[in-house]
């Protein structure tokens, strides 16, 4: 096994992270001009996803993790905005936008940790991605059939319940990791 | 294995209970099917991985003690831990020694086996003990949530023995000890170098009768012969105080040098003891042999500035470190007074006394201002004053730039003496 360190390789995640970004960021506006009557959500969306591929493009660049989740968050934004201009119909390619927004962030993140002192070992990496797409993968499928269900029952009750309990809960795990990492420091050798 | 969550772990909650949110307060749904595949990852990343077993590791050094600016490779002896499929190794070395072409951390993947030996080269900078590690290993779980730590001490010293200068001239002593060795004695006796001849007396044995001499002045005439002996030299090292960083200080290159006179003073079969005087004292008392050799040179690797502000002078070195007719040669920066008064004192009690300066110049930033450098004017005259004091005592002087070779300092002070045609009580 050859560990390398190549300074090529976190480049071309952050290129890689920075494209599909932007990708991402110009399908929704393009498709919030189209959809939207009102100008400022297109211009509301436009303005999310530029600060979205800024925060992104600079926080592959000085290797700052913290940064990509606001990022992803903003990019999320904008297709939320692009969502309320749109109106009533549902949007069928949410769970292709959530496949994208794993994406970029695991591309970032991978990124930023290249940037590092960390050894890198290409055959860990492919079957670290493989992973990542196969539950990205699942995740979306899971994403599409809660649409459709949606599509079926709207306005169900049970999606709300289910809904804010996922919320509380995501909240309380968040919180509790932050506590449990105050004083860690990522140490290198 | 110690873990704590990465970057993802702490942002992925957040996002996905934010589009949550949204969705519900927006009422699309859309917005939670955008957060399905980030809590689809998230959860399987939390499920996926247990906390691994803490590995075993061994640090190995193929060579115990070399000499400073040697290679040595050593060997890390890792038992995987079968939790996690990579495990990062890394090497922490202490300041002073450094990495010779290997990857700092390294990575270790499961599938080459349960347990990996990773060989990796370091250099010594400088001189001195060097407890090598600890290790820090660092593994992720599948998805990279979570990442697992630890450090554990690698167990492995090296000692790096300063590179000692190989010197042909010495500082000759003004008085040589009794036993034999190496060094011809200003008296005479039984020896191999010529010193005088004298008439003949009963009891001289007759193969010291020189036949030349005799059928000249036509009575029997005998040879006197100069008897080589050894001397006792004391190494006094000035650790009141140092100059320079911890790489390339006066401390530093003060224990090179000492290595390099007691190396060459034991080669001559002369007994050599050291005494580092400063914070706290130090010694060995003098010896010779392969044996003391290793002693000596031990001894100076543990030397290192303790800092007081006590007063102490000779008074506080014991006795027996200080042979009759020994000769002490110190080594000193000579910044400290209680340096400079002890030398001057052992001079005053009728030791034989010669300084190597260590310069401090060079470890000083170049005057920025016209006072600092008027500053700097009076500082070298008093260092010329501390000079004169010392020659005015008999003490010979001489400053060892690093740049020069220490046997050319050790010549300067030789022919000091000699023309001051040193006499000691």
């Amino acid at each position: 096994m050859a560990p390398s360190r190549s300074t090529a390789r976190p480049l071309s995640a952050a290129l890689l992270a920075a494209g599909l970004a932007a990708v991402l960021a110009a399908v929704v506006l393009v498709r919030a001009a189209a959809a939207a009557e009102a100008p400022w959500l297109v211009a509301g969306a436009g303005a999310a996803g530029a600060v979205a591929l800024l925060v992104i493009a600079a926080a592959v660049l000085t290797a700052r993790a913290a940064a990509v989740g606001w990022g992803v968050a903003l990019l999320a934004a904008e297709y939320a905005i692009f969502l309320v201009g749109r109106g009533a119909p549902l949007d069928a390619y949410a769970p292709l936008l959530g496949i994208g927004l794993v994406l970029v962030a695991e591309l970032s993140f991978t990124a930023c940790e290249w940037r590092g002192p960390h050894a890198v070992d290409s055959t860990v990496e492919l079957r670290r991605w493989s992973r990542l797409a196969l539950a990205a993968a699942a995740g979306g499928g899971v994403g599409g059939g809660a649409l459709a269900l949606a599509a079926a029952v709207p306005g169900s009750v049970a999606g709300l319940v289910i809904g804010a309990a996922g919320v509380v809960g995501l909240v309380g795990l968040a919180a509790w990791l932050r506590a449990s990492t105050s004083g860690e420091t990522q140490p290198a050798p | 294995m110690s873990w704590a969550p990465t970057a993802r772990l702490l942002a992925y909650p957040w996002l996905i209970a934010a589009l949550l949110l949204a969705a519900l307060a927006a009422g699309r749904p859309e917005l939670a099917a955008v957060a399905a595949p980030l809590a689809a990852l998230l959860l399987a990343g939390l499920l996926s991985t247990r906390r691994p077993q803490l590995p075993a590791v061994l640090v190995s050094a193929a060579e115990g003690r070399v000499i400073e600016g040697d290679r040595v490779d050593l060997t890390v002896d890792v038992a995987f831990p079968g939790e996690v499929e990579a495990l990062e190794v890394g090497l922490l070395l202490p300041s002073g020694v450094e990495l010779v072409e290997a990857d700092n951390p390294r990575l270790l993947a499961r599938a080459d086996g349960p347990r990996q030996i990773l060989t990796v080269s370091v250099r010594p900078r400088r001189w001195g003990v060097f407890a090598l590690g600890p290790v820090h290993l660092r593994a992720f779980d599948d998805f990279r949530l979570r990442r697992f730590e630890a450090r554990l001490d690698g167990g492995a010293v090296i000692r790096a023995y300063p590179r000692a200068e190989r010197l042909r001239t010495l500082v000759r002593p003004a008085h040589t000890h009794l036993y034999s060795g190496n060094r011809v004695a200003a008296r005479k006796g039984e020896g191999i170098e010529f010193a005088d001849t004298r008439p003949y007396v009963p009891g001289d044995q007759l193969r010291s009768v020189n036949w030349r001499a005799s059928a000249r002045r036509g009575d029997l005439w005998v040879t006197l012969r100069h008897p080589e002996r050894n001397v006792d030299v004391v190494l006094l090292l000035d650790t009141f105080t140092h100059a320079g960083a911890a790489d390339g200080s006066t401390l530093e290159q003060m224990v090179r040098g000492a290595s390099s006179l007691a190396s060459a003073w034991l080669r001559e079969r002369d007994r050599v003891g050291v005494i580092d005087f400063g914070g706290t004292l130090r010694w060995l008392e003098v010896g010779g042999g392969l044996r003391h050799a290793y002693r000596l040179v031990d001894a100076l690797l543990d030397t290192q500035v303790v800092f007081s502000y006590a007063w102490k002078g000779s008074e506080v070195i014991p006795i027996r470190l200080l042979p009759p007719h020994a000769l002490v040669v110190g080594l000193s920066p000579l910044l400290d007074q209680r340096f400079l008064k002890a030398l001057l004192d052992l001079r005053g009690r009728g030791l034989d006394v010669a300084v190597i300066e260590l310069p401090v110049e060079p470890h000083l930033g170049a005057p920025a201002t016209e006072v600092a450098l008027l500053a700097r004017r009076m500082w070298r005259l008093e260092r010329e004053t501390v000079r004169a004091r010392l020659l005015q005592a008999g003490v010979g002087v001489a400053e060892w730039a690093e740049s020069e070779p220490l046997e050319a300092v050790v010549a300067e002070v030789d022919a000091w003496r000699r023309r001051a045609r040193l006499r000691v009580r």
